[in-house]
């Protein structure tokens, strides 16, 4: 049977970076994540960028919406978070502060 | 010579031009970027047109709309209101555009949430069937 969170965990391990996030009542950590900014439109009128990150489960572990995250030098309030358990990872959806 | 609808527009967008909120960031077009927010929007929507009793005249019912956008901040709804604020009075001295709806949303999908607030005015005119942009 294919471990699809290990394949996950390759892919990210693979095209990540490193990012920090604070999970809530947890102590800032550096994670390996695949940061992405889709053209997106609000509104149909409004054209911007749709950030999103995406983290193994194991990575990603106690973030819920509202917690913090530095990608780079930009920082990012997580808004949603997606899991996918047969994956193995998390994607999140990032506003800007 | 231009339709109607687009003089119409065009007057319209320059009355609410300089404003405190949206100053000069007033535009004709439909689509947007995200960093030029809080702007208007001014867009020439549906029209309803009517054979009038007098010859070949076209009575026309042109909805227009100024949309104001913002990004999200935690007065978020206090800045759409001041925008339709703003507009209201700005628009007043145009007795022949008449308010009839007020639209509200909210968009999450970019990076910035965005909010919209669209003023629906309602323009009745008249044109000759063969000249459509002379406004009788």
């Amino acid at each position: 049977m294919v471990d699809f969170a290990a394949h996950t965990g390759n892919i990210i391990g693979r095209l990540g970076r490193p990012v920090s996030i604070t999970p809530t009542g947890q102590a800032l950590r550096v994670v390996t994540g695949v940061f992405v900014q889709s053209p997106a439109l609000a509104f149909d009128l409004v054209a911007g960028v749709s950030p999103m990150l995406r983290l193994t489960a194991q990575d990603a572990a106690g973030v819920v919406n509202g917690d913090p995250v530095l990608v780079g030098s930009t920082s990012y309030t997580v808004t949603r978070a997606q899991a996918d358990s047969e994956a193995g990872d998390v994607l999140l959806t990032l506003d800007a502060v | 010579m231009s339709h109607a609808r687009q003089q119409i527009r065009e007057a319209l967008a320059a009355r609410v031009t300089g404003l405190t909120t949206c100053g000069t960031r007033v535009f004709q077009s439909r689509m947007v970027p995200q960093e030029t927010l809080p702007l208007l929007l001014v867009t020439t929507n549906d029209e309803e047109i009517n054979p009038g009793t007098i010859g070949d005249i076209y009575e026309r019912v042109l909805s227009v709309s100024v949309i104001g956008l913002a990004k999200a901040t935690a007065n978020l709804d206090d800045t759409l209101d001041t925008i339709a604020a703003e507009v209201e009075v700005a628009m007043s001295a145009e007795y022949w555009a008449e308010l009839v709806a007020i639209n509200v949303g909210f968009d999450e999908t970019l990076e910035k949430p965005v909010g919209r607030i669209e003023l629906v005015y309602r323009v009745t005119y008249r044109t000759a069937s063969s000249v459509p942009g002379t406004i009788l």
